[in-house]
């Protein structure tokens, strides 16, 4: 978008709106990152120095508690058990939801107000309340794999934001794509592989992304499902290291920083994708 | 094209599993929290049914339900109007600059990705009376007499667990609203600049009527996020002090879980849904909302 | 783009039935072996869970027909869940550590302890090496629910050199004990360390002051049968006294919002010169001070009932076992194991004040733990810590009470307050 300037002070005050808007957004972006960068600098931190002066900068960088906890305290295990239900998780998520959407969205059915009602319903739900009652009724799952059965809960949790999100997006995408489609002799199940789902790429990413947050940070859940210590997701790691009386700071904050990464790779992978997204909206129509 | 979206089998094939599941998770857990909201049960022996007694007793002499109901409505209400208009004004703000957009859009989403306990735990130090950021930030412009004991304080404690969990969320909401931003056509944008409408009117007859349709899936989520709201409030205030931050799933949690009052807690449990139909609904009536397509 | 699909969801079914292959060992061939059940809380800081963890080693090695599972993940409140919704479900659970009184009721009502009597009567001489007065914590009804492990004391530890350098000694008199408080704040050090984010812990001193005015009869009256009121005199005294100490410059400001971990650091640090705690932090406090480290308790008050020598003692971290064990004859047998002079040797040089005979030399275990167990001898009387036979729910509700003091609040208007909820939560 260009503008044309129609005299000096026109323009300059387009530079004083840019600085206003610069100055504000990085001034959030600075207290959004500076806690962030705190956390990791605890981590390197010796514990005395912490306690003593608990904004300083580090001494040095001691990058030996990474080590510590990831191999003494057993913290990649519990990475990969993490991983392995997030990753499942998302999947299975999306492609329950994707074809859901598809039908709530796009196909023409009596009760179809009344099923996406249904979904939705899900998110008032206040998960701790049905943990005792999922718990005894998935206890054969349990018996087969604990990671298992807690999968079913994670699962059902993360549906009703991503139907109503991809639902929403899907119907903004204009009919006629798939009309011309069937008329060259397309079934639907074709054309909903072909053009929607490639189509929908930016709430795809976004939905994969806050469904493998929901999974990756769940703690309740997981502390009641996986007793076996060798199932154990990070979040039950983490809380390893807070005692009743004392918490070990170091390893914890490292804990944390550990735990941010894979949502923070996860996140620079799909935001291409988002990106994607918002200047292909204009190919659109 | 319109006999193949009626196909009853094309539909079930799409929406039969997705439903099924949900059934078997969601629904049967709840009937049986309103059965359990008649019974007083302690988990480890036999439910004994009581009738509403539960909910007589939560509304007739329980100090600690009014209060918390009063400050469930406080927090969801409070945090819509925290994050959703901050993060509508940054979504646009950010679709309108021309570089570092990316940038700042994962800088601002970033805090959402990390877990409530991480965070809480960070602000607990952040609140910290006497050595936490805040306070010795206000000692250092002079300004001492503004220094308080966020979280142990009962004025300031639930405000101060509800700017943490907009610091953390805000970003969410940002995206979903840029996310939906993405599928309006920059030609509309682009016709409305040539006709010389502002930068506010773009937004106004433009973004706002063609994202009305996720700015109520964020409303929905907020209200619903903010009425479970439980682990940033255990971590920063356990519902402290002295119950002046509790809210409705804090006294679920602790009538259920720590004092094993399983059938009490269900109670609350069947309340705390009740109420979140309720703000939902109110939100909704108050935005008007359609969906609008173009 | 349907490739692509088609492929993701293939990985996922894949990796879902992969899922038994990570499980590591979750089926194996259990023909002759007899397997247990063991849960206790996972303390990374305890030496408890370490003394756990060697229990079980050494039993299977000397045992190899048992394997003893164990579940230990969480503390606190999360193990209390892990506990119940595991109850909950029916799995058998052989071996467990619980808690004692009221917080142990509810699970010896609903039948989900073993009474130990008849063991007791099978093995008289297992039973005499065990203390008597602890077992009266898991006692109800006449069955025996639990063991106990620890014998907890809540004291005042305090720190030499502080004390030394502000010139005092320990208290003997009330009046001694308030001039020690001035005396530490003249000399620039915090006279008593509180962190009262965790609120039991500021109900400590408390509970003493209220014990000095009215003696064990108050305590006993009100606190365990509930015939006397929340608002008699030696409760609303006992905050008064509390507040004068707060105007004494006693605490830290704003000890309301202050961590508990943090509190326990002005004393590691020697900030604090005393501290209100039980005997399970000792070991810590103990690497930490040294000899620089001692304990007394409140001293007498001049016209009080109570006295210097009634104690705030709780057994603690009781061993029981479910009723729905699978083998409870092993499990019997390797909870004696636990209770062995041997294994309970071993407890008590990590610091821990054990509920059993068990003879130590002055090698074994540091001054401070002799002390403390020299100084229960000689006790004429004990309270418990009130939370713990007032239950789950009223024992918070009392914690909580108790913050409004160190707020400066009313204490007529506070305790009028939770007689009214603890008439509501009988």
């Amino acid at each position: 978008m260009s503008r044309i300037y129609f005299d000096a002070h026109d323009r300059s005050l387009h530079i004083l709106k840019n600085i206003l808007v610069y100055g504000f957004l990085v001034t959030i972006g600075i207290t959004v990152v500076y806690p962030l960068i705190w956390t990791f600098f605890g981590s390197v931190r010796d514990e005395t120095q912490f306690s003593l002066n608990p904004w300083g900068l580090p001494e040095q960088l001691d990058l030996r508690v990474y080590w510590e906890v990831l191999v003494e305290f057993g913290l990649a295990r519990n990475i990969m058990n993490s991983l392995l239900m997030s990753v499942v998780g998302v999947v299975v998520i999306l492609w329950l939801a994707l074809t859901s959407s598809y039908a709530l969205a796009r196909m023409r059915w009596k009760g179809s107000k009344y099923v996406m009602a249904f979904f939705l319903s899900g998110i008032m739900i206040p998960v701790h309340s049905t943990l005792i009652p999922l718990y005894v009724s998935l206890r054969p799952v349990s018996r087969v794999d604990e990671r298992l059965a807690l999968m079913i809960p994670y699962i059902v949790f993360g549906l009703p934001i991503a139907i109503f999100l991809i639902s929403s997006y899907m119907k903004s995408i204009p009919l006629s794509l798939e009309e011309a489609a069937v008329m060259e002799g397309c079934t639907l199940i074709r054309s909903f592989f072909n053009i929607i789902i490639p189509m929908t790429t930016p709430v795809i990413a976004t939905v994969s992304i806050f469904s493998f947050m929901g999974i990756w940070n769940e703690l309740m859940f997981a502390l009641v499902f996986l007793q076996r210590s060798v199932v154990h997701t990070l979040p039950l790691g983490i809380l390893r290291f807070t005692g009743l009386y004392t918490t070990q700071w170091q390893p914890t904050m490292a804990a944390i920083v550990i735990a941010m990464i894979p949502s923070l790779i996860l996140y620079s992978i799909l935001q291409e994708k988002i990106i994607g997204g918002m200047t292909a909206g204009s190919l659109k129509g | 094209m319109d006999k193949m979206l009626r196909n009853p089998y094309t539909i079930a094939f799409f929406i039969t599993p997705a439903f099924l599941l949900f059934l078997f998770v969601i629904p049967i857990p709840i009937f049986q929290t309103f059965f359990y909201s008649l019974t007083s049960w302690n988990v480890i022996s036999d439910p004994t049914w009581i009738g509403l007694d539960n909910y007589r007793q939560l509304f007739t002499q329980d100090p600690h339900f009014v209060k918390a109901l009063i400050n469930t409505f406080i927090f969801a209400l409070g945090s819509f109007l925290l994050q959703i208009p901050f993060a509508f004004l940054i979504a646009n703000l950010l679709l309108r600059l021309k570089r570092f957009t990316g940038v700042f859009r994962s800088i601002f989403f970033f805090p959402c990705l990390l877990s409530a306990t991480a965070v809480s735990l960070l602000w607990r130090f952040i609140y910290h009376p006497n050595m936490g950021l805040i306070n010795s930030a206000l000692n250092f412009l002079s300004l001492e007499g503004l220094t308080k004991s966020w979280l142990s304080n009962p004025n300031t404690a639930l405000y101060a667990v509800m700017i943490t969990v907009a610091w953390q969320w805000f970003g969410y909401h940002m995206v979903i609203f840029m996310t939906g931003a993405s599928s309006i056509p920059k030609e509309l944008y682009e016709c409305a600049d040539l006709e010389g409408a502002t930068g506010w009117q773009s937004v106004r007859y433009i973004t706002f009527p063609l994202v009305k349709s996720f700015i109520k899936i964020s409303t929905v989520l907020i209200t619903a996020s903010s009425i479970k709201a439980f682990d940033s409030i255990y971590i920063l205030t356990g519902g402290g002090p002295n119950n002046a931050s509790t809210v409705l799933a804090l006294q679920m949690y602790n009538r259920a879980f720590k004092q094993m009052k399983y059938g009490y807690g269900s109670a609350i449990s069947v309340l705390l849904m009740i109420v979140a139909i309720v703000i939902v609904t109110i939100l909704q009536k108050a935005i008007k909302i359609e969906e609008v397509t173009y | 783009m349907k490739k692509g699909m088609t492929l993701a969801l293939l990985t996922a079914v894949i990796l879902s039935m992969c899922f038994p292959l990570f499980a590591g060992g979750n089926t194996e061939s259990e023909a002759e072996q007899k397997k247990l059940v063991f849960m206790f809380p996972y303390d990374a800081n305890s030496p408890m869970t370490l003394w756990y963890q060697e229990n079980v080693e050494l039993y299977e090695q000397a045992h190899p027909d048992v394997k003893i599972d164990i579940i230990s993940s969480s503390t606190g409140d999360e193990y209390l869940t892990q506990v119940t919704t595991k109850m909950a479900s029916g799995d058998p659970i052989d071996l467990m550590q619980g808690w004692t009184l009221a917080r142990m009721e509810p699970f010896a009502e609903a039948g989900r302890l073993m009474d130990l009597v008849p063991a007791f009567e099978d093995d008289p001489e297992f039973r005499s090496f065990l203390q008597d007065d602890p077992l009266s914590a898991t006692t109800f009804d006449g069955g025996v629910y639990g063991i106990p492990l620890e014998l907890a004391v809540e004291a005042i530890f305090y720190n030499k050199a502080i004390f030394r350098e502000a010139g005092v000694d320990v208290p003997t008199t009330y009046a001694e004990f308030l001039d020690v408080i001035t005396a530490v704040r003249d000399a620039g050090y915090i006279p008593i360390g509180l962190g009262n984010s965790e609120p039991w812990i500021g109900t400590i001193p408390y509970m003493m002051l209220v014990e000095r005015i009215g003696g064990l009869e108050s305590y006993e009256r009100t606190v365990m049968n509930g015939e006397g009121s929340w608002t008699d005199a030696p409760f609303v005294e006992g905050a008064k006294e509390l507040q004068r100490w707060i105007e004494l410059g006693a605490f830290e400001p704003n000890v309301n919002g202050i961590p508990a971990v943090e509190g326990i650091a002005r004393f590691n640090n020697g900030e604090a010169a005393m501290f209100f705690m039980g005997s399970w932090s000792m070991p810590t406090f103990y690497e930490e001070l040294g000899d620089d480290l001692g304990v007394f308790n409140l001293p007498t008050m001049e016209d009080g009932k109570g006295s210097a020598d009634h104690w705030l003692i709780i057994p603690n971290q009781a061993l029981s076992i479910g009723s729905n064990s699978k083998h409870p004859d092993v499990a019997v047998d390797f909870l004696k194991f636990m209770l062995s002079p041997e294994r309970q040797e071993e407890l008590a040089k990590s610091g821990l004040i054990v509920t059993t005979k068990v003879e130590l030399s002055a090698d074994d275990i540091n001054p401070i733990q002799a002390e403390i167990i020299e100084s229960l001898a000689r006790a004429t009387g004990a309270m418990y810590p009130w939370d713990v036979p007032m239950g789950n729910a009223l024992g918070a509700e009392l914690n909580n009470a108790t913050v409004n003091f160190y707020d400066g609040a009313d204490p007529m208007k506070v305790l009028a307050d939770f007689q009214r909820i603890s008439e509501m939560e009988r």
